[in-house]
């Protein structure tokens, strides 16, 4: 993919170029504001990660003179603003995800390839299958290799957000905020033991795993290669 | 005390506005006093006057121009008070009888300078002459008493003018001063806050006046300034300790990373090291949060939402991460929904520190209750559970931010969580209480009344 970075610290600037070049993106950065505007609205990049806090024009006010002029790639706010106020606010003026500094790559790297990657799934798919494994989303019901599966309502709610996302590791403050809607990290292992509870009915009763923990990462759901 | 600020003060300058309508007031009044008072005397003279030309005629007509001659002879030698003067004439102005030394040009009323030779220097008498047979009659009376008695009124209203006017400038120098004195000790007071010192406090005074109302207005500011700049000492204080503990346990464990054997050993050392100043920056976040929050009264976040869908929604969270604990958590709700006007998100938060606060400290095999009552108050938020609870000497410094009871003191946790509490329910105007569970600890947050705001609430289809 091709991004562009507007971060003005150019310490943290290097450190996400490398890191995400070393995924195998295309990397611009920009660290004024002005700057980022003009290099988005004439050059087509896929997505924005987004400062909010720039020299010249902040961030907020770039991202709402892009929609204004119709650009729609996906922006990633990644910012040290991280009250649910400053989070409301991003996302209203039209962002697409919010990140607060300081960070994990691994974070960060999940978000860029979920974002990347929303425009593609149907959002009005109602059915999501992988492997023997399948939702029906207008039901709510899971199926795996023809046996029914009785999930709680939190627990549809995990592995729809992991099916949606499949093949791709998804974060553990990125299933706290769309399962859950909690923009804090809870001192208890809310997703620890509501994943360990998922995998005791999708996984345990079947031979193949079908979800997996990356550490100090995420969770991913992928059929067995 | 400078004489400038006595002198400019609300007090004299009230004295002296009152001393000028005074005057204004007595001037105006003191004329009409002597104008009243001339007219009656005039009045009175001239009745006098009338009497005595009466007589006149009836000596005329008595006895013609000789009994009249003799009348008026007879007049002046007895009345010895000087206040009478009578004259007979003829008409070509020889004098006849009385004391009167010269005829009068007029006819009629009038009045005469120094009539006769003993009035010289008196102020004028009032006369009346008139023709009787061939000759002319002149009656004049000195008008000297009152002329006398509108002197001694103007005397008596300067005199009382000039003792007011001074009573009021003396009254009102003294209250100007004293009001000067303490607006003085409030200046320096004030002077003394500014440059630092929060300690010092306004004399208040017996006579609770306005300025001694308004010194206890100040004095009740100085001591929240002084409680909020000690408790911000103590927080900085805490910040700082706080922060530096996980900030030393990184520093560490990267040294030990540093000195490593294996690259394994190594990673796992900095993936420690990132535990902590995960947890550094989740205090500092805490730590702004709870001062925006404490900061802001904007409500703009506020809408009404259904409190019993978000406590449902919670209690299916942490059930399963109470029976992990060992714990039971139990729900209890009341059968109609209730709406709750507040920021959902911190509400919601607010709801997990408790919870998670409840399942820390109550250890395995205790009870957590989570339930939402609907009170004639307002909707009231309850999470307790059957643990060890809090002593009720700590029930209030557990809200305070970093507090920590002591034995608690190695179990993890910033004692950040309860202070947000606090900050979101008073943010909310609920009110917080720590109570005794019997056994256990039970924390309340009772919301006023949902507020009935147009629109707050879907309408019915």
């Amino acid at each position: 993919m091709k991004l562009l970075v507007a971060e003005d610290d150019p310490q943290s600037s290097a450190f996400i170029r490398k890191g995400l070049i070393q995924e195998g993106h295309q990397v611009d950065s920009f660290a004024d504001g002005r700057d980022v505007l003009s290099a988005c609205l004439y050059t087509p990049y896929d997505m924005l990660i987004l400062d909010r806090m720039m020299p010249g024009m902040d961030g907020l006010s770039v991202l709402k003179s892009l929609r204004a002029a119709g650009r729609q790639l996906p922006v990633l706010f990644l910012t040290a603003m991280g009250d649910i106020d400053d989070r409301v606010e991003g996302l209203l003026a039209g962002g697409d995800d919010y990140l607060v500094k300081p960070f994990h790559f691994s974070e960060l790297s999940a978000r860029v390839t979920s974002l990347a990657r929303r425009p593609q799934h149907n959002p009005k798919a109602t059915r999501l299958a992988l492997h023997d494994l399948e939702l029906d989303l207008l039901e709510r019901t899971a199926v795996r290799a023809r046996t029914a599966i009785e999930l709680q309502a939190k627990e549809f709610a995990l592995l729809e957000i992991l099916m949606r996302n499949a093949g791709r590791i998804v974060t553990k403050t990125m299933l706290l905020e769309r399962v859950w809607d909690f923009t804090f990290d809870p001192r208890t292992t809310v997703v620890e033991t509501h994943m360990s509870r998922l995998r005791a009915k999708v996984d345990k009763p079947f031979d193949v795993p079908l979800i997996h923990t990356t550490r100090n990462s995420g969770y991913s759901i992928h059929a067995p290669r | 005390m400078p004489r400038a600020s006595i002198l400019s003060g609300v007090a004299l300058r009230s004295a002296m506005l009152i001393l000028v309508v005074l005057a204004l007031v007595m001037g105006v009044a003191g004329w009409a006093i002597l104008n009243t008072t001339r007219t009656a005397m005039a009045a009175q003279g001239q009745s006098v006057i009338l009497e005595d030309v009466n007589l006149l005629h009836d000596a005329y007509t008595t006895g013609g121009e000789h009994e009249l001659t003799r009348f008026i002879e007879n007049a002046v030698a007895t009345r010895s008070d000087k206040q009478f003067a009578f004259g007979l004439f003829e008409p070509s102005g020889r004098v006849i009888a009385g004391n009167i030394t010269r005829a009068p040009s007029f006819h009629g009323w009038g009045s005469i300078e120094a009539p006769t030779a003993q009035s010289e220097g008196d102020p004028p008498f009032l006369a009346y002459t008139e023709k009787l047979g061939n000759r002319v009659i002149v009656v004049a009376r000195s008008q000297h008493t009152a002329a006398a008695i509108a002197d001694a009124i103007l005397e008596a209203l300067i005199a009382s003018g000039i003792v007011i006017g001074g009573a009021a400038l003396v009254i009102g120098y003294a209250s100007s001063r004293r009001v000067s004195v303490k607006l003085a000790i409030i200046d320096d007071t004030l002077a003394e806050v500014a440059g630092g010192n929060t300690e010092v406090r306004l004399p208040i005074g017996r006579s609770s006046d306005q300025i001694d109302h308004v010194s206890r207005q100040i004095n009740a500011h100085l001591d929240r300034l002084s409680d909020f700049m000690g408790a911000m000492r103590n927080t900085i204080v805490a910040i700082a300790h706080d922060l530096k503990s996980p900030l030393g346990h990184a520093y560490m464990l990267l040294q030990q990373a540093g000195a490593a054997r294996t690259p394994r050993e190594a990673a796992s050392m900095i993936d420690d090291a990132q535990t902590e100043m995960d947890r550094l920056s989740q205090i500092i976040d805490t730590v702004l949060r709870i001062s925006r929050i404490e900061a802001s009264n904007d409500s703009s976040s506020f809408a009404t939402f259904s409190a019993s869908d978000l406590v449902r929604d919670l209690a299916q969270t942490f059930e399963p991460v109470a029976e992990a604990a060992g714990q039971k958590l139990n729900l209890r709700l009341p059968l109609a929904e209730v709406p709750l006007f507040g920021d959902r998100r911190m509400i919601q938060q607010m709801l997990v520190n408790l919870i998670e606060n409840a399942s820390r400290y109550a250890g395995p095999n205790t009870l957590i209750e989570l339930a939402l009552e609907a009170r004639p108050t307002g909707p009231a938020l309850i999470v307790g559970d059957t643990g060890p609870g809090v002593p009720a000497a700590y029930r209030a410094e557990v809200l305070k931010p970093f507090f920590r009871i002591e034995s608690e003191r190695t179990a993890p946790g910033s004692g950040l969580g309860l202070a947000l509490v606090a900050a979101i329910a008073a943010r909310h105007h609920a009110r917080l209480e720590l109570t005794d569970n019997r056994p256990g600890l039970r924390a309340t947050i009772a919301f006023p009344a949902v507020p009935v705001r147009r629109h707050a609430l879907p309408r019915a289809a």
